[in-house]
């Protein structure tokens, strides 16, 4: 990583480099993406228990017409 | 008489004071000219354009002037811009109100796991921030980086909020590629996907979604996201309330006048709002042109980004997704989906992909929001 970082310095010598910013700016990325992963599989299991809800409630329903 | 002369050449003399006001004016009429002979983003580009005149002319008085004697005289555009931007980022928020009124999250609904590819799709953000905090501050790079969001509401709040000096530039290089996905896409998609993986064919068994869910959906959306990021509730909850408004169905009158009356009005005044930042002086800088080029690298690896996953859990997968399906996971809707059904049927005229597309397509545009929400809570603590 180190290595990394200094060749990033030595060919970005003529601009800014800031290589603190640099590792925020990766640390804000993998948090970013694993923050958004983990939105969408809590949504995707809200919708899964609603969507078991639901049919389990259609089932219900179905069976007492059957019974009636 | 050269009083008079004086007072009416007064104009054209700042416009040769100031030549950059000459290449706004060329700006404004590209603008103007690629939304009515292109049909790009025709809603904001006209109103940015003509918005890019109006505020380019010597001493104009659609912007805040010091005039001699008088003292400071707001101008409607600068007004509107505080008002409407500055303020409690009224305008994106409200448009997201009417965008959540249009969106029918059926598809993504019936077919739940293309939730994943939303959040693949914003790979290209988290690429640019990288790339452009090598030359800038991070308040700036986020704020370059979330065009690849292909949000424009989204974009404007988090390059406000960051309080970037390239609002303007990163707002026209946004709407100009969110208009411009039917010809980056298929070049991105082409290069990650061999011709057998774009004529894959999927089955769309649409299990029927209940009431109570379609309800439910947006409630649930927007509790999980300001659970975990709660600064990106003001973005979710208004896209998720547009939504209960549509889906609700006891409010079809609101929810029509969101869709169209609230949207087209914010559209209308959102465009004029940001041409009061495209003065010369901060519009022509060399970082535009970076902007230009790393917005157009978000939108590949957006792409990419959503490609590759598909192809990832195909290799888990008994039934194949088309892998394309996963490039539509962008908030672009619904261009992106069309773009793929498109392909789909290049590659096997047989091959219709639209309904997952849309599914695809629809979760971009939860998953922008979210990245945007996420942006706004890590990066204040580091600026």
């Amino acid at each position: 990583m180190n290595a990394l970082l200094s060749v990033i310095s030595s060919v970005l010598g003529f601009v800014s480099f800031d290589q603190a910013r640099f590792l925020d700016a990766l640390k804000v990325a993998g948090i970013s993406i694993l923050s958004i992963f983990v939105v969408m599989a809590v949504v995707f299991f809200a919708v899964k228990i609603l969507q078991w809800a639901t049919n389990l409630k259609n089932k219900k329903s179905e069976d007492s017409q059957r019974n009636d | 008489m050269n009083e008079i002369f004086d007072f009416l050449l007064e104009g054209v003399r700042g416009l040769v004071a100031d030549p950059k006001l000459l290449i706004m004016w060329a700006l404004g009429f590209l603008l103007i000219y690629l939304g009515i002979k292109k049909n790009m983003e025709p809603g904001l580009l006209i109103p940015m354009g003509f918005g890019a005149i109006l505020v380019n002319l010597p001493n104009s008085g659609a912007i805040t002037q010091e005039i001699p004697g008088v003292g400071q005289v707001v101008g409607i555009l600068d007004w509107l811009y505080q008002f409407g931007i500055e303020g409690a980022e009224a305008f994106p928020l409200l448009l997201f109100i009417g965008i959540g009124a249009m969106i029918d999250f059926g598809p993504l609904l019936s077919n739940p796991k293309l939730m994943f590819f939303g959040a693949a799709s914003q790979l290209g953000i988290f690429v640019v921030l990288i790339i452009a905090s090598l030359f800038l501050p991070l308040n700036d790079a986020a704020s370059i980086a979330i065009i690849a969001a292909a949000d424009g509401p989204t974009a404007i709040m988090l390059a406000n909020l960051f309080k970037t000096e390239y609002l303007a530039p990163i707002l026209v290089v946004a709407y100009s590629y969110m208009a411009l996905v039917p010809i980056i896409q298929p070049v991105a998609i082409k290069m990650v996907t061999t011709k057998k993986e774009r004529a894959i064919k999927m089955k769309y068994n649409p299990q029927s979604v209940s009431k109570a869910t379609r309800i439910l959906f947006p409630i649930c959306v927007t509790i999980i996201a300001g659970l975990i990021a709660p600064i990106s509730v003001a973005l979710v909850g208004c896209l998720m309330f547009g939504n209960l408004l549509r889906e609700c169905g006891v409010l079809d009158n609101l929810s029509e006048s969101a869709s169209k009356v609230l949207a087209n009005l914010i559209t209308l005044v959102l465009g004029l709002s940001i041409a009061s930042t495209m003065t010369a002086e901060a519009f022509i800088k060399w970082e535009f042109l970076m902007i230009i080029a790393l917005g157009l690298f978000g939108f590949v690896f957006d792409t990419i980004g959503g490609v590759l996953f598909a192809k990832l859990l195909n290799l888990f997968l008994k039934e194949k997704i088309n892998p394309m399906v996963g490039g539509c996971g962008i908030s672009a809707f619904p261009m992106s989906a069309r773009v793929v059904q498109k392909m789909g049927l290049e590659a096997d005229p047989t091959n219709h992909l639209l309904m997952h597309a849309v599914g695809a397509n629809v979760s971009g545009q939860i998953a922008s929001v979210i990245a945007g929400g996420v942006l706004m809570s890590l990066i204040p603590g580091l600026m």
